[in-house]
């Protein structure tokens, strides 16, 4: 593959090896990498800023601006005040006139500034215009002026370059917008093709789950910010220091999408937007540590004629796989389009001529999709041939991943046995989180507070009382249709040892509350992961590995001393319960590890194989499968002593699972992705009738 | 005729049906079907067009339906005519309108197939087999056996 002489959007540059020696530089359209040791580089702390040019800092403390990609560097005056870290904001590159380069050192009341080819030295510029515990948080030029968002999320100006005085921030009169209230909540602030976009990342409470992507658009007219639901044709690249944008067309890269970085993790992540799904790339594959988190350096049309030279040397390597997984268009998988189109034309010339009764089977579904079941039915009673219109049906056997796909509206279920995706229209489920699920009922909560029971399937709905508190983990111990259903949620109240407990039953006024373990040792914080019924209490997990019990008969709450915690390094939780045993399974990037808790002794033990159990792993619902040695036919029968995680391939519907024998993912981990909205629900007790695309028209219980 | 040749800016596609006859349609109208989309892209668009699968009648049919959707968008009335003329025809001639909706699935004309589908779907709502039978000419082709073992599993359908 050639190097295009013009090459624009973005790349991606991680520096790694000893004192920062390599640079490796990811290209996002051609997937390929360059690693390049750069001289100006080495040994020198990094900070990003705007307009694709770096601030650099020696060891002695010197300071310069570079430009990775054109190799210019700028002199910078020097800094005799020592501060570890800062934020870095450029009003224009310094190959322009006017370019202003501020450093605002991290929650500091004065920030240094100095314009770059004129001034010898930084001037100190004292500023008081936020409240206590606030402090700069991003800053960003938008049609040459300079907008700042602060740690709390108000946003401002600093008038940068206004004749001779001294930039001076100022905080406008914008509301901060509100994101539901108890996520871990981060923000970053995106200049976008002359507009200001604020986005909120927000995160489940404990792990490094995203929960949701929200983004606001600055309306400059009213001052407010304005919820948007797709940034259409634009990329938004995240990183702490400065975010970046460009255009999709221009990059070569599909739109709506977000791209962002967790902490202490190497991977790639993209959020669609309108899809609501998070896939992951490992982008350079053959890193090796100490590395640091990378950062994005946006090339654009005003460095066009930027020598791209030193790119084409010897050093180029360009990788196949990888390209493949960026999924660029180019013009020769264009022209493969074309080709398939065609082939499809020629089919169709090919189909005979038929008589009025023989429908053809798309013009049958069509009109099959209209009809009401008792029209149907009579329908396929008029002749043979109408008799002969059934409908596709599906026999789920397994659980399966039920998710909302924000590009069609439609909730599917993928099943990781058939390997297929089923569609269905639910409106009811419009805007709805899913909680958790048990024998194909969902638990689910709307922003307005509202809670309730749904069955995807029967479109059955059980009211609950609203619950206004901010539980973290909620299960409910057995179908809410029986009697003696109990919905219990928990949560960690304001101080650190305090824990609320609430429990309801369907038909029930209002929600029981109960503030417990005020002074009560040990410390017990709840985990993301959803609580589990079994033996007539609900089993809670914790932070710290250990265990909650919430006897529901005696009404009681206790922290077990054993089995003790594990101690195991952040990662994913999750507490699952199969025929009388509790599972504890412990997922790290792509390594997992399942206990039992071994309840004669009290304590968890790692198991090697899971026998003929198949786990179904998901933020919100984690179900075990036993399969059947005797009864089972062969497909499910290999399900077993797998754990099947709740991401699935981008190009195929093909499951993502872990194999406990190999003890490894059997696909690849970088080219699956996970849609937000989802649970793992039972839809075993129903069977479903499709239409020719696989969407599902009709739903029976099934005969047992 | 179909020909539209008073037209003044818009671009004329030449189609020939199975049975050869010549039609000029605006290309407006002709790009409602996505097969003769696909196949000008393919670079067809300067010779004429065959559609070995259409007959000119029902190909003529096609046309008078895709210009009346066109002005039908905004148009109750146009829409209530449009309506009452594919039931018309569904009762009138039966045979036409299974021609009509084969051709309308094989030009592959999205809004058509919805209309066309729609129609026969509402018609089908609310009648006895029996009655649909009479109607749409269908000859019932069950052995008894058959027709008594249905109806006993469709009871709940026919009560």
């Amino acid at each position: 593959m050639e190097v295009q002489n013009k090459i624009l959007g973005p790349w991606l540059v991680f520096q790694h090896g000893k004192h920062e020696r390599s640079q490796t530089f990811f290209h996002m359209a051609t997937g390929s990498y360059h690693v390049r040791s750069i001289r100006q580089m080495r040994k020198k702390d990094v900070w990003l800023s705007s307009h694709g040019w770096l601030l650099l800092r020696d060891l002695s403390g010197r300071l310069s601006l570079f430009n990775p990609i054109s190799l210019i560097e700028f002199e910078v005056p020097q800094l005799t005040k020592q501060h570890h870290d800062w934020i870095c904001f450029l009003s224009a590159p310094p190959t322009y006139p006017n370019c202003h380069l501020i450093l605002i050192p991290i929650k500091a009341s004065i920030f240094y500034c100095c314009k770059i080819n004129e001034d010898t030295k930084f001037s100190e510029v004292k500023f008081n215009c936020f409240d206590e515990n606030d402090y700069f948080s991003d800053v960003i030029s938008c049609k040459g002026r300079t907008y700042f968002l602060s740690h709390q999320r108000r946003f401002g100006e600093i008038n940068v370059g206004a004749g001779n005085y001294f930039p001076t921030p100022r905080l406008l009169d914008v509301e901060t917008p509100r994101a539901a209230g108890w996520k871990r909540l981060t923000h970053f602030l995106v200049e976008s093709c002359g507009e200001v976009f604020l986005v909120y990342q927000s995160f489940e409470v404990t792990a490094n789950w995203i929960f949701c992507f929200i983004v606001f658009k600055m309306d400059f007219s009213q001052m407010r910010w304005v919820h948007v639901n797709s940034i259409g044709d634009r990329l938004f690249f995240l990183s702490e220091s400065c975010s970046q944008s460009c255009s999709a067309l221009k990059s070569g890269l599909g739109g709506d999408q977000i791209f962002f970085f967790l902490p202490n993790d190497i991977s790639l992540y993209s959020f669609h937007m309108k899809e609501g799904s998070i896939s992951v790339y490992l982008t350079c594959p053959n890193l090796h540590p100490p590395w640091k988190t990378p950062f994005w350096v946006m090339e654009t049309s005003n460095e066009g004629n930027v020598d791209v030279k030193w790119m084409r040397q010897s050093n180029v390597k360009i990788n196949k796989v990888d390209r493949k997984r960026m999924q660029l268009i180019t013009i020769n998988e264009k022209a493969a389009e074309l080709k398939v189109a065609e082939e499809t034309v020629i089919m169709k010339i090919a189909v005979d001529e038929r008589p009025w009764p023989d429908l053809p089977i798309e013009i049958a579904m069509l009109i099959v999709r209209r009809l009401t079941p008792v029209a149907y039915a009579r329908m396929r009673s008029i002749c043979t041939s109408w008799r002969s219109i059934t409908l596709p049906t599906w026999l789920p056997l397994t659980p399966c991943l039920i998710f909302h796909e924000e590009t069609d509206g439609f909730f599917k279920f993928f099943d990781p046995l058939s390997k297929r995706v089923f569609a269905a229209n639910i409106p009811e489920l419009h805007g709805a989180t899913f909680h958790f699920s048990k024998g194909g009922w969902l638990l689910v909560s709307f922003e307005d507070g509202s809670i309730f029971f749904f069955n995807p399937f029967t479109k059955e709905r059980i009211s609950l009382p609203d619950l206004d508190y901010p539980f973290s983990s909620i299960s409910f111990s057995s179908m809410p249709t029986s009697l003696d259903c109990i919905v219990f949620a928990i949560f960690n109240g304001g101080s650190f040892d305090d824990i609320f407990i609430c429990t309801c039953s369907p038909g029930a006024q209002s929600w029981a509350t109960y503030l417990r373990g005020e002074g009560v040792y040990p410390l017990f914080r709840v985990d993301a992961t959803n609580p589990v019924f079994h033996n007539g209490v609900f089993y809670c997990l914790g932070q710290q590995g250990n265990l909650g019990v919430y006897n529901v008969n005696e009404d009681t709450w206790n922290v077990l001393k054993n089995p003790m915690p594990l101690q195991l390094p952040i990662g994913l939780c999750f507490l699952i319960e199969s025929e009388g045993q509790l599972l504890f399974v412990y997922n790290r990037r792509t390594q997992i590890h399942v206990f039992t808790l071994d309840e004669s002794k009290m304590v968890w033990v790692e198991v090697e194989v899971l026998e003929d159990l198949a786990l179904f792993l998901s933020k919100s619902t984690s179900l075990a499968l036993t399969v059947d040695k005797e009864e089972t036919t062969g497909s499910i029968r290999d399900m077993k002593n797998k754990i099947y995680i709740s991401r699935f391939r981008r190009d195929s519907n093909d499951a993502l699972f872990y194999h406990m024998e190999s003890k490894s993912h059997h696909l690849d981990f970088y080219e699956s992705k996970e849609f937000i909205k989802c649970t793992w629900i039972d839809p075993t007790g129903f069977e479903f009738g499709l239409d020719s695309r696989g969407n599902i028209l009709t739903v029976a219980s099934r005969l047992r | 005729m179909a020909s539209t040749s008073n037209s003044t800016s818009s671009k004329i596609i030449t189609l020939r049906s199975s049975d050869g006859e010549v039609f000029e349609v605006e290309e407006s109208v002709a790009l409602e079907s996505n097969l003769i989309r696909r196949m000008m892209e393919d670079d067809c668009a300067n010779n004429i067009i065959p559609l070995p699968n259409v007959t000119a009648p029902i190909f003529y049919l096609v046309i008078e339906h895709c210009k009346k959707h066109a002005e039908m968008k905004d148009n109750k009335e146009k829409k209530k005519e449009l309506r009452s003329q594919g039931e018309e025809l569904l009762k009138s001639d039966p045979h036409t309108y299974s021609n009509l909706m084969e051709a309308v699935n094989y030009l592959d004309i999205k809004s058509l197939m919805d209309l066309t589908a729609q129609w026969l779907a509402d018609f089908l709502k609310g009648k006895s087999p029996r009655l649909i039978r009479e109607l749409l000419k269908i000859k019932n082709d069950f052995t008894p056996e058959e027709e008594a073992e249905i109806l006993e599993r469709n009871r709940w359908a026919f009560d």
